[in-house]
């Protein structure tokens, strides 16, 4: 075990400031590999490490004011080596990770000779053949490296130069194809971590950690948004005399929701589009068409987003689908709804409504391939016969696939269920 | 346990060298921490890992060849990824194979297009490039350079051209025999000079005819040297002409009138260009064009220059140093087109000392021949029209591409509405077996654009992943002073509205350019603000073609203005001022005093 000590890194340079850490416990690096990057008054300077090894500690953290020779890390040299070395590196054995697993867990970083710096995400995620590539003129890199660049297939315009007014080197060339290498076939790999500042430099902060709901949620919506190519349309849908009958048909005992009428036009069109209703397998390269029509509705919780799943809703009427509603958002609020029941969805609609706005951008919720944003109605003056007369509006926001759902197709949908909102003899099927 | 395998690297890179592995056996990595170094053809490029865990077996050494998709290590996932929910072994392994899958369907995609392709990839395995057979048309800068290095790198090579030797109109017709009579005239015009500082020569006697052979005898050795080259680098040199039967067949007609058909396997066009006429000029031995003016059959009392280009203004000072009573007449309201007009109007402050009228904005009407020579008329800006005769008129307002009469059309080259050869980045016009370089295949119309791209396009034939992108093609001007300018010029900025910062350097604080006598000229840099990197170079004055050289590096290594503050020039020189105008940007230039303005 060796005690790190910030080696000198430049004449009459006493202190530095660690601006990033490149390395955590853990780790392994190797001799020359730089731990961190220290900022200076005149320059920032990568440490590198002195030895092969395993950090086994961290004294520092990004942000600190380190003076040199003071002891930063703790690094476990290889066996054969530490055997020569300290007195006891089995008891440092034995004692593990422990403080290991903490820091690694929160800094989950690339650490690298040649990415001390934030490399882009590159563009292009493969190599490209050479006549692909646009002749690149007027970029800040010497004509090697450009040809470096080239040698790669990596268009060098794509590429951050690293130097002084954005000068390009042969490392930040190498650097972005290592991004594409490790990006290679994967989906929304490639980017590059970044670290988040130190946000107590500018005030008071409060760490807390996510809920279950809030993980699953952020992670699941990630991969919603880089796995989908999303397009949203919007429309109005004219609710006036939807409206009224909502109002005059409802009852102390039972308040039909617009959310019971939009799902059973949504159920009307996903028959008449069934591309609407299906799922993409990329690996097959394959559609799976559903022969069910089961609709999700984001419902809003304390804990965060839940979006269960109402059955069959082709078969039910609104009557029975308002009941449904009120049972489920129930079961939601009060943490009884079931797994089962957020599952197996062809489409989901999020009712926003109730707070206001106008249109929006919903995520799809994977593995569905549409979903319908539904905002506050108002009230719009619309010509017609000569003078304006007030309508009430519902602004409708419809999230689609690209993949599979072409531009034209997404707004034939949206169009047909506003149409659908508008012309449907509802009072029939109420009755 | 994981298996490793060597990534795709970088297109066409099949296999490369372990030159030091980062890793060693129980090392705990990280995804994207580098296992080793490898050395491929081109590049060392280090290896990233895919995965974090710890390295439980090293299958490769230093030194040794690894193939792409080989398995060069094993690691073992589970020790860190012990904590959480997920089963770790079980799922890595089939992604990783999915992910190998999708890249291997890449490079195939790419590499399966033609034998053509495979056999350039990158060198490995070791391709015949002695097999592919190469013609170069036109034997100019752009041809020869090219049909050198096709010898150099080892393919099968033939070059045709209908002079002796290769050369081409630079080196027979324009740049070097000019250049010797720019000389001739420099030394007159500086014994002139001379008598401001003390020294005064009687008027000197012109021997034209050994002028003109000491400027044939310049280009004889230049092309015979040319054509000792070739032999040495076994080109076939075929003097003759030759049109394109198929896109892989050219018909050589050869100087001994015999003619045969040959298959390439690729053509590069080299054709060049040539003056462009005026559609109402009289043939008549009194009109001169840059070929026949540099033949320098005598000193005309009067000449008219129509054009105020490059060529016409270098011809036009030979003519005037050697005694002729000059006139230019130029329809656009400068001299030198694209140059920066501060540039342009340097040279005409002095060229207005030698030559006898300088009419701008002024049209040529029409020429007739007299028995005294040729009667121009012109109509100047105003309107206003009037006759002037000439002993001898040169005309020079253009050149044009010389793609006709080449049978294109037995190919799928295209050609664009000037005349032009279409390429893409490589050199590579429409059809695949035929490349152009040089005049023909695009402005600008210089000899050391088409040596560069007649050296891509070949390398692009035997295989080499390169294009033709410089960040500069610097131009020059072999006037007195000369002017030359690289990257970005003031007005192009403009035009284009890229913002940029200025800074000059008048020469006239130049200790080097006093001691010339020439104080007139300056140096100017072109500076994006917010990077400081230098965008463009000009400069005016006495030696500027060969100053501008390290512009162009400087603009080709993106440097940023300071790395020309930083770099020691020598001194007494006129390269200082490249120094000098960078400090003037920081508002340090030690010979101006010019505080810069913003904190």
């Amino acid at each position: 075990m060796i005690d790190f000590k910030l080696p000198a890194v430049g004449e009459n340079i006493e202190k530095g400031t660690v601006i990033k850490l490149l390395v955590s416990v853990g780790e392994a690096v190797a001799k020359g590999q730089d731990l961190l990057e220290l900022e200076t008054d005149k320059a920032t300077i990568p440490v590198p490490s002195p030895n092969n090894g395993v950090i086994k500690e961290i004294f520092i953290k990004e942000g600190d004011e380190v003076k040199v020779g003071a002891v930063i890390m703790k690094i476990e040299t290889r066996q054969h080596s530490s055997n020569a070395g300290e007195a006891s590196p089995d008891l440092q054995k034995k004692s593990g990770w422990p403080p290991a697993a903490k820091i690694s867990e929160q800094k989950p970083k690339i650490a690298t000779k040649t990415t001390t710096r934030a490399v882009p995400q590159p563009m292009s995620r493969t190599p490209l053949p050479n006549e692909a590539i646009p002749p690149q003129t007027n970029v800040p890199a010497a004509p090697v490296v450009r040809r470096l660049a080239r040698e790669l297939g990596i268009v060098i315009s794509q590429v951050q130069g690293s130097g002084p007014g954005g000068r390009i080197s042969d490392d930040d060339v190498k650097a972005f194809a290592k991004q594409i290498i490790l990006g290679a076939g994967q989906m929304g790999g490639g980017l590059a971590k970044k670290t988040l500042p130190d946000f107590t430099k500018w005030g008071e902060v409060e760490r807390q950690p996510m809920n279950n709901i809030r993980k699953i949620t952020a992670e699941h919506l990630s991969y919603c948004w880089q796995t989908i190519p999303h397009v949203t349309q919007f429309d109005n849908a004219d609710i006036t005399e939807l409206e009224d009958l909502r109002k005059n048909r409802s009852t102390d005992h039972r308040k039909l929701t617009i959310t019971a009428f939009l799902l059973k036009v949504m159920a009307w069109g996903l028959k008449e589009f069934p591309q609407f209703n299906s799922s993409v397998d990329m690996d097959t390269q394959e559609i799976i068409y559903k022969k069910y029509i089961h609709l999700g509705v984001a419902v809003d919780t304390d804990r965060g987003l839940l979006v269960p799943v109402i059955r069959d809703v082709d078969k039910k009427s609104i009557v029975e689908l308002t009941d449904e509603l009120g049972k489920m958002a129930e079961r939601a609020r009060t943490r009884k709804t079931s797994l089962e029941e957020l599952h197996g969805s062809s489409m989901a609609l999020t009712n926003l409504g109730g707070i206001g706005g106008t249109h929006f951008t919903p995520i799809i919720n994977w593995p569905d391939v549409a979903i319908l944003g539904v905002s506050r109605g108002v009230w719009e003056p619309v010509y017609a016969d000569g003078k304006f007369i007030p309508r009430l509006k519902l602004p409708l926001s419809l999230s689609y696939d690209h993949r599979i759902i072409d531009g034209a197709d997404g707004a034939r949908f949206l169009r047909w269920v506003c149409r659908k909102i508008e012309q449907t003899s509802w009072a029939d099927e109420l009755r | 346990m994981i298996d490793i395998k060597l990534p795709e690297i970088g297109e066409n890179i099949e296999k490369g060298t372990v030159i030091k592995l980062l890793v060693s056996v129980g090392d705990q990595v990280t995804k994207g921490q580098d296992l080793l170094e490898l050395e491929t053809d081109k590049a060392t490029i280090p290896v990233p890992s895919a995965y974090s865990g710890v390295i439980k077996e090293i299958l490769i050494k230093e030194g040794q060849d690894v193939e792409i998709g080989a398995v060069i290590m094993r690691l073992d996932a589970r020790s860190l990824e012990s904590g959480k929910a997920k089963p770790a072994t079980p799922q890595p392994k089939p992604q990783a194979q999915q992910k190998t899958q999708a890249v291997r369907q890449h490079s195939l995609n790419v590499g399966e297009t033609s034998p053509d392709l495979q056999r350039k990839s990158g060198g490995q395995p070791p391709v015949d490039l002695k097999n592919i057979k190469v013609a170069v048309v036109g034997a100019g800068p752009g041809g020869y350079a090219a049909a050198f290095l096709a010898a150099d790198l080892g393919l099968d090579i033939t070059l045709i051209d209908r002079d002796i030797n290769p050369g081409g109109v630079c080196l027979y017709r324009g740049c070097i025999p000019s250049k010797a009579l720019l000389h001739a005239a420099k030394v007159l015009s500086e014994s002139k000079d001379a008598k401001h500082f003390g020294i005064e020569f009687n008027k000197p006697k012109i021997d034209l005819d050994k002028l003109r052979g000491w400027k044939d005898s310049v280009v004889q050795q230049l092309t015979g040297g040319l054509g000792i080259l070739a032999k040495q680098r076994k080109v076939k040199y075929v003097r003759g002409t030759a049109t394109f039967v198929d896109s892989t067949t050219l018909l050589i007609k050869k100087e001994d009138g015999s003619s045969e058909k040959s298959k390439f396997d690729y053509t590069v066009i080299a054709t060049g260009s040539r003056p462009i006429k005026l559609p109402f000029q009289p043939d008549s031995k009194r009109l001169l064009d840059s070929t026949t003016a540099l033949e320098l059959e005598n000193i005309p009392k009067s000449l008219l220059l129509v054009g105020a280009g490059y060529i016409g203004l270098e011809l036009g000072t030979v003519y005037a140093e050697l005694g002729g009573e000059v006139s230019v007449v130029e329809m656009m309201p400068g001299i030198i087109p694209g140059a920066d007009r501060d540039l342009a109007q340097v040279l005409e402050k002095r060229l207005k000392t030698i030559f006898k009228n300088i009419m701008l904005s002024t049209k040529v009407l029409g020429m007739k021949e007299t028995k005294d020579g040729i009667k121009v008329s012109f109509e100047d800006k105003d309107g206003k029209k009037f006759d002037e005769t000439y002993e001898k008129v040169l005309v020079a307002i253009g050149r044009k591409p010389n793609s006709e009469n080449l049978g294109l059309d037995k190919t799928k080259v295209k050609i664009d509405p000037k005349g032009f050869i279409e390429v893409n980045g490589q050199r590579r016009t429409a059809d695949p077996h035929i490349y152009a370089i040089g005049d023909v295949a695009g402005n600008p119309m210089l000899a050391h654009k088409a040596s560069h791209e007649g050296r891509i396009a070949v390398e692009a034939i035997a295989g080499h992943k390169v294009a033709f992108e410089p960040n500069a093609i610097p131009a020059v001007v072999f006037t007195d002073p000369e002017i030359a300018w690289a990257g970005l010029t003031e007005t192009e900025a403009k035009d284009q509205g890229i913002e940029v910062e200025v800074v000059k350097y008048p020469w006239a604080a130049s200790g080097r350019a006093l001691t010339l006598n020439r104080s007139d000229g300056f140096t100017k840099l072109l500076i994006q603000p917010r990077t400081e990197r230098i965008l463009g170079v000009s400069i005016v004055g006495p030696g500027a073609g060969e100053l501008i050289a390290e512009g162009v590096l400087a603009l080709e290594m993106g440097s940023v203005v300071s790395d020309l503050k930083l770099s020691i020039h020598p001194h007494p020189t006129l390269t200082e001022t490249l120094m000098e105008s960078a400090e003037i940007f920081f508002g340090q230039s030690t010979h101006v005093y010019k505080p810069r303005k913003k904190g």
